[in-house]
């Protein structure tokens, strides 16, 4: 049986890996061609073998490469990507790490319950939940109006809310910080709350029984939803195109235009590519982490 | 279990039949709002079929989802260059004047243009100048008149009105108003003029809130953006919005000393159009009297139709950034030839994406 | 029990704050949904004829009715093919599968949407709902696979191989016993995958073509074109039908939810 053709592990394996081969695999080799080719005259890529009065050129090149290594913009919307991402990760935490410790800190009954609210937002379309926060930081809006009040006596000139990197950055974290949320309570739920009441009982403070036994088993939890909000982060251009300004542009914005604007793919895949990697390496960094710190949890039972 | 899927998998596909049984769809790549809801209703009537507009931001978007393959449209409405660039591509197909009866209540000068000579794929359906609105109690206060690009490249302007002024995310429009102001051609394919261009805009930039010629006109209707780079649909419309909702803002528009652009937009059909004949049964059906006249009503695009363009009343024939009365100092959009497009891309890559 | 009683005050303070985060703008975009302004600046009145124009918009509805369509078919396609997939890997090791299933997870969606995009064109595909429906059945079978070969890992090898050494054909095993069994992980793969398909913007942004307008997308127009209240009263809309969707869903098999 297992040495006919249609042994079961082909018949398992094949279906799948044939669909992904083809639209995930092939999409992406045909990326990095395009990547050394060379922009066509009226969109696309020029052809690779081209003919010009008479004499044949070949159109590959390294000139996207080129482009993006020497334009400083190209390098400012990378680190604007990690920087933004960076700080949406942080906030995310912060606001994130208490609201998991109560799910899990609460009584069992209530648990579901808390969960689901923090899944309802996190089910609507994150284009809407992006639309919430552009109302709220609209000019008109009573937020704006008490910032700007505020600095208005206190003879600043007033400021825009919206169409700013804090509006992205405040809509980045709205956006993803259920990701962050519910790794952590996953993780949270698991602690034995009888090794927080021996350290109390043994004189541990409140916050050395936190910094000392909750926090750093749940390290792998922070992990996972720092991975979680941080990857999605990089990629992002609808936020900075609705409620950013040209300071808060991000390296997808540069690759959306290339791509449905100026027409220029190559430098669009080489910056897609570039983006890629880096978000690649970061979540094999998370990964090789994670695996560190599993070792780690189950050393310190 | 298996037997639910399967209940699924034929609901599906009837579903989908359906779909494919239904009215012929007539699809038109349009900008948004640009033909009037009598229109669509008589139009429907008259092919049998269901009109499916998609609408597209900009021609630059639209040019690049052609490219991208986007097909299966029956008509796309596209601006001056973007004609010429779709010609270029080999996307579009001639056109039959006899099966567009209509073409004859066109006035002969929007006729002929450079961009497609003797019309042989394009004929002009409406047309929308481009310059700058204005809040008017802010100009006053500041003591600007409007009147000039200056007031959107000259320091002396710019330094009172940082952060209130928008600009399209349009490379074309943006170096056609710089070119002007430097008194260029805005046709220009000549290095150093588009150069000179650059700089100008790369020193304004700072200035400028934002690029965006999509929502600008709610800026200018919330009050937060004072001068505007617009078209004059959307002023048209925005005018009556403020006043439906008795907003304290009073807007106004005016066109600029150095000259202006306007979008000459024209009916084109694609090869790759599925059924010709809705196509032609659309666009003559657009290029009706009637249906300019309609247009006009509901949207305040500039008609080129001789025949409709007698049926207005004074009170919008007679606003000038709707129907200037000076037509020599309007510009069309021409189409550059690749080296200089991908010069200008380049240069507007840098000029959206750098922060100042 | 015991520990609920000492829940710190800072603790419930800290925690509501989140929740405070999270819902205040959604109850700040429910109200305007009632907002008698066209231009939706600064409150004006109470109305509700944003919901009329909204069941009227043709445009929004079609664009609601793709999706679903579209979340169908791929859901079905994706946990078809992901079973299959979470199967194989759990019974063999087949590195090349796994590392193409775990690599569209960590992908970034841009990358994988520009990407399909070239796919496309350059083998002269014309987009449409079938690009789309491709396109989401590519990241979608990813969750199914996991979902399934999680489920794997709980399960009892030997109820298979009982099974066959009673003379079951493989394929009599397949579906007989061991789809029941992981049954629980194909519904929760299958359902993730229809909300990602639902709600996917970007991927479906890059490989839409003519008419085919879903949901997010027909959003991000309204949102790019400027806003009139009737995007509040879809938001409204679309925020009730998950809220009532996801409690029906967690009543229903709480275990979906642990």
């Amino acid at each position: 049986m297992k040495t006919s053709f249609l042994s079961e592990k082909r018949v398992l394996s094949i279906p799948p890996l044939v669909y992904l081969i083809c639209l995930f695999l092939i999409p992406t080799i045909f990326m990095i061609i395009i990547a050394f080719r060379v922009p066509g005259s009226y969109g696309g890529v020029a052809p690779i073998v081209e003919k010009i009065n008479n004499h044949t050129q070949i159109n590959f090149s390294l000139d996207s490469f080129k482009f993006t290594i020497d334009n400083q913009f190209i390098w400012q919307l990378f680190l604007r990507s990690l920087f933004f991402s960076a700080l949406t990760t942080l906030i995310c935490l912060l606001i994130g790490y208490p609201l998991a410790l109560l799910i899990a800190r609460s009584p069992r009954k209530y648990r579901d319950i808390l969960l689901l609210l923090v899944i309802i937002p996190f089910w609507s379309s994150f284009l809407i939940r992006v639309y919430a926060w552009m109302i709220i930081l609209g000019p008109q809006s009573g937020v704006s109006y008490a910032i700007n009040f505020v600095l208005g006596t206190l003879g600043f000139a007033p400021i825009n809310l919206l169409y700013s990197s804090f509006a992205v950055v405040a809509c980045l974290v709205y956006i993803n910080l259920p990701f962050m949320v519910l790794p952590l309570y996953a993780n949270l739920e698991k602690h034995d709350i009888a090794l927080i009441e021996a350290s109390r009982d043994l004189g541990a403070t409140k916050s050395e029984s936190f910094w000392q036994i909750t926090m750093p088993l749940s390290l792998p939890g922070i992990l996972a939803g720092s991975g979680l909000v941080f990857i999605p982060c990089i990629g992002m251009f609808v936020v900075p195109e609705l409620v950013g300004n040209n300071c808060s542009l991000m390296i997808g914005n540069l690759i959306k235009q290339q791509f449905l604007q100026t027409m220029n793919w190559p430098l669009g895949s080489v910056t897609s590519i570039i983006m890629t990697l880096l978000v690649l390496s970061v979540s094999l960094a998370v990964g090789l982490m994670f695996r560190r710190l599993g070792g780690l949890k189950y050393a310190s039972k | 279990m298996r037997n639910n899927l399967a209940k699924k998998i034929i609901f599906c596909l009837s579903f989908l039949v359906n779909l494919a049984n239904a009215k012929p769809i007539l699809n038109v790549y349009i900008g948004s709002n640009y033909i009037a809801d009598d229109t669509i209703k008589r139009l429907q009537q008259i092919c049998k079929c269901s009109l499916s507009q998609n609408y597209f931001n900009d021609n630059e978007e639209m040019l690049a989802k052609i490219v991208a393959g986007a097909s299966g449209y029956n008509v796309i409405v596209a601006t001056s260059y973007a004609v010429n660039e779709l010609v270029k591509m080999d996307k579009l197909m001639p056109l039959d004047f006899n099966k567009i009866p209509n073409i004859k209540s066109i006035d002969s000068k929007f006729m002929n243009q450079a961009y497609d000579p003797g019309n042989k794929y394009s004929v002009p359906y409406a047309y929308t100048p481009v310059f700058l609105a204005y809040n008017q109690d802010r100009m006053k206060q500041l003591d600007i008149t409007p009147n000039s690009w200056a007031v959107v490249f000259d320091p002396k302007y710019l330094a009172k009105l940082k952060g209130h002024i928008t600009m399209f995310n349009s490379s074309r429009h943006i170096f056609a108003a710089a070119l002007l102001y430097l008194g260029k051609d805005p046709n220009t394919t000549n290095r150093s003029d588009l150069e000179a261009a650059r700089k100008l805009i790369d020193k304004s930039s700072p200035y400028w809130a934002k690029f965006d010629s999509d929502s600008y006109y709610r800026g200018l209707l919330r009050g937060d953006i004072w001068l505007a780079m617009s078209y004059s649909i959307d002023i048209y419309k925005t005018i009556q919005d403020a006043a439906a909702s008795h907003s304290p803002i009073k807007l106004a528009a005016i066109l600029q000393n150095e000259g202006n652009m306007y979008e000459l937009d024209n009916m084109v059909i694609p090869k790759s159009s599925p059924n010709k004949n809705l196509s032609y049964s659309f666009i003559n059906n657009a290029l009706d009297p009637q249906s300019a006249y309609e247009l006009s009503k509901a949207t305040g695009s500039s008609i080129p139709n001789a025949i409709a363009f007698k049926k207005l009343s004074t009170d919008i024939t007679g606003i000038d950034w709707i129907y200037p009365k000076d037509m020599k100092k309007m510009h069309v959009l021409e189409a550059y030839d690749p080296k200089t497009r991908i010069l200008v891309n380049e240069m507007w890559t840098e000029i959206q994406m750098e922060c100042h | 029990m015991q520990v609920s009683s000492k829940l710190s005050k800072r603790l419930i303070f800290s925690g509501s704050v989140g929740f405070l985060f999270l819902y205040i703008p959604l109850i700040i975009l429910i109200l305007y949904s009632f907002n008698d302004s066209r231009i939706n600046v600064g409150w004006v009145g109470f109305t509700l004829k944003w919901y009329k124009v909204l069941f009227s918009d043709k445009l929004l509805i079609d664009a609601a009715i793709h999706s679903l369509l579209i979340a169908l078919i791929a859901s079905i396609a994706s946990v078809i093919l992901g079973t299959l997939a979470g199967v194989a890997l759990h019974k063999y090791k087949i590195p090349f599968l796994s590392s193409l299933i775990m690599v569209p997870l960590a992908a970034p969606e841009l990358l994988v949407g520009v990407s399909l995009l070239l796919f496309f064109l350059l083998i002269n595909f014309t987009l449409g709902f079938a690009s789309i429906i491709l396109a989401h059945i590519a990241f979608c079978l990813s969750f199914v696979a996991i979902a399934v070969r999680t489920r794997m890992h709980g399960m009892d090898d030997s109820l298979i191989d009982a099974a066959r050494d009673l003379g079951a054909s493989p394929a009599k095993a397949f579906f007989l016993i061991l789809i029941p069994v992981i049954l629980p992980g194909i519904i929760a793969g299958g359902l993730m995958a229809f909300t990602l398909s639902l709600d996917d913007f970007v991927i479906t942004f890059f490989t839409a073509g003519v008419g085919a307008s879903t949901l997010p997308l027909a959003i991000y127009s309204m949102l790019k074109m400027g806003v009139t209240p009737e995007i509040n009263a879809a938001s409204t809309v679309i925020i009730l039908i998950t809220l009532t969707l996801t409690v029906t869903a967690s009543k229903l098999s709480p275990q979906l939810f642990k």
